[in-house]
């Protein structure tokens, strides 16, 4: 018979099977989506120095140059150019930059409040939590085009404008969302086994219930990746948006939403550029949601 | 005797009916109704009763997830609403729980070490090779192998789930666990050996249970005394023995007689019709008479509540067909 401290998990079995785990769940990563992701990533980091043009030169001479395969196409505008002759695709590489951080930035300001409010709202209920959602009503009644409108008449249009009228909306939407997951996650017996050994309310919260909405927190995060860059589209083309000539995705499509007929492809691109954002996030969370969950993990 | 661990007095819990702040609500629903009862060092005490009969409402109240209406629970002979900062951490030291379902009461996202080693690391700061340690300590005290403290709760069996759960209220070595029907959610096959990993605990460790149930099998094989409730109201407590040998109340006939038993030549015993009673509208006087056997038609069962009273020693109960054997 071995030593009885022979037989205790050791510390390394412990972190074998987180690390097996996360290893497994990654060569189960979806191909494609992550493909895709890295490679916006990539121009979002590195867009200065991969962008064959700079995206705000002018050149008259060559505007609304079609893409490449057709017949007036040059390949000095592999996809074609808008009006004032901007290189899209040079644009398309630098816009990745400021519409997947203005996405990244609203979801982690707008998305770590409501989440912290949401935990708190329905973890706490009765008072705090009616006074909560009344107020979470108010901001979710409120249109977020005239709101952000008078926000940014009020104190100038800039990227961090931009995320700061955007950031209430979201945390909002997320606080209202978290806190209905937590009120059936509290109601579950472990938390009351947490109460009766004296955990700590903070720790409840972070090691009990945090984890066990973090599917919803994933999946949501990723939908609203998409929900902001067409709001940010939206706010560019009422003028409020992303200052141009910085290039943004939204901006980009309302920019060639007159010429539709005539040069597509100013469109086109950049909405293309959109889904496929979007389409992966979502593809990606939902294999961030499978991978966190250890029902779902295969040993 | 043994010395009191634990001492219920008069205890009370009214919900407020669904009410807001436009209608100031229906009537309160009783859940319990002034129960007394204790606990000694050492034994386990047992509270039976129907579903709705508020047994794990005064379970709650003891670990003090919900807070009574009325009525005093004293542990180790000091008031339990009284503590505050140290004297409340030592109180969720030595009262531990284990609950009924073992897939709800386990959180789904911990290692087994995490789940059992909570209680240590918030009480004691344990951490590291002397948290590794006990845990693999307490899950062989349980029966499970120390290596599956890296394992996750969806990686066990109900049985399993229990002794996990069961090895997380042994962690701080508790004076009193309450047991809310801690074998309900397992399988026929699982529950004696459940029930005997109790048993052996309390007698190698000294602990003393509150074993909340409605299977009066079960509670035979555990318990030393037994308290009867019906909606909200304690109407027999007796001694194990006295209890299955003597049985007072009408009620606690009928608990007992419906026990299927294994001889198919015993005959069914009476067993009564009809529904528990409504906690929110409790029946006047004594709160069984809508139910029971030997009620006849009197103003005294229909008008008047049944004093609580000691009808043999250490034996109790509320009815008033019973006539005390010593005045």
């Amino acid at each position: 018979m071995a030593n009885t401290s022979m037989q205790i998990v050791s510390p390394t079995t412990l972190w074998a099977v987180r690390v097996r785990s996360v290893l497994g769940g990654l060569r189960r990563a979806p191909k494609i989506p992550s493909l895709v992701l890295l490679v916006f990533m990539i121009f979002a980091a590195f867009g200065q120095w991969i962008a064959p043009y700079s995206p705000v030169a002018v050149d008259m001479a060559a505007s609304f140059s079609p893409p490449v395969w057709h017949e007036e196409g040059s390949a000095d505008h592999l996809l074609g150019t808008d009006k004032l002759g901007r290189d899209i695709l040079s644009r398309l590489i630098r816009g990745a930059r400021v519409s997947l951080s203005l996405s990244l930035f609203v979801i982690g300001l707008g998305g770590g409040v409501g989440v912290v409010l949401g935990l708190i709202s329905g973890y706490s209920g009765g008072k705090v939590d009616a006074v909560m959602q009344r107020g979470i009503e108010v901001i979710l009644a409120m249109p977020t085009i005239l709101v952000a409108l008078v926000f940014v008449f009020a104190v100038g249009r800039s990227f961090e404008s931009v995320i700061l009228i955007l950031s209430p909306f979201l945390a909002a939407r997320f606080a209202r969302i978290v806190r209905g997951e937590t009120l059936s996650v509290r109601e579950r017996d472990f938390v009351a086994i947490a109460k009766v050994i004296g955990t700590p309310t903070w720790m409840i919260l972070l090691k009990h219930i945090l984890p066990n909405v973090f599917n919803t927190i994933i999946v949501l995060a990723t939908l609203e990746v998409g929900h902001l860059i067409l709001l940010e589209s939206s706010l560019s083309f009422l003028g409020v948006g992303v200052p141009p000539p910085q290039p943004a995705w939204g901006l980009m499509v309302a920019d060639g939403r007159e010429f539709l007929t005539s040069a597509y492809w100013i469109t086109l691109f950049p909405g293309l550029c959109i889904l496929a954002a979007v389409l992966s996030l979502n593809l990606f969370g939902d294999w961030l949601r499978d991978t966190l969950d250890p029902r779902r993990r295969q040993l | 005797m043994a010395n009191r661990l634990l001492e219920v007095e008069g205890l009370a819990k009214h919900f407020r009916g669904g009410g807001n702040w436009l209608s100031s609500g229906g009537d309160s629903i009783r859940a319990v109704d002034g129960v007394s009862f204790s606990v000694e060092e050492g034994e386990t005490f047992a509270l039976v009763g129907e579903s709705g009969c508020g047994k794990t409402t005064v379970a709650k109240m003891i670990l003090l997830l919900e807070r009574p209406t009325r009525g005093a629970i004293s542990f180790q002979g000091k008031d339990v609403s009284s503590f505050r900062g140290g004297s409340l951490r030592e109180y969720k030291r030595l009262v531990q729980a284990v609950f009924q379902d073992p897939y709800s009461s386990l959180n789904p996202r911990m290692q087994v070490l995490d789940i059992i080693g909570e209680p240590l690391r918030v009480h004691q700061g344990m951490r590291g090779r002397d948290l590794r340690m006990r845990v693999g300590e307490l899950l062989e005290n349980v029966g499970l192998n120390p290596v599956t403290a890296s394992f996750f709760p969806h990686q066990f069996s109900g049985g399993q789930r229990q002794r996990i759960a069961i090895a997380r209220a042994l962690a701080l070595r508790p004076r009193l666990i309450v047991l809310d029907e801690p074998v309900s959610g397992l399988d026929v096959s699982i529950r004696a050996q459940i029930l005997n990993l109790l048993v052996d605990l309390q007698r190698d460790l000294g602990l003393s249970y509150l074993l909340i149930s409605h299977d009066l099998a079960i509670v035979e094989h555990m318990s030393h005394r037994v308290g009867v409730m019906y909606v909200g109201k304690m109407v027999e407590l007796a001694t194990r023995d006295e209890f299955y040998g003597n049985t007072l109340h009408p009620y606690s006939n009928a608990l007992l007689s419906s026990v299927p038993q294994p001889d198919p030549d015993v005959p069914m015993g009476t067993t009564i019709g009809g529904e528990v009673a409504s906690p929110i509208n409790p029946p006047s006087g004594c709160r069984f008479h809508t139910r029971c056997p030997i009620y006849l038609e009197t103003n005294m069962c229909r008008e008047v509540e049944p004093e609580w009273r000691e009808i043999l020693s250490e034996h109790l109960t509320a009815c008033h067909k019973v006539e005390p054997a010593v005045v």
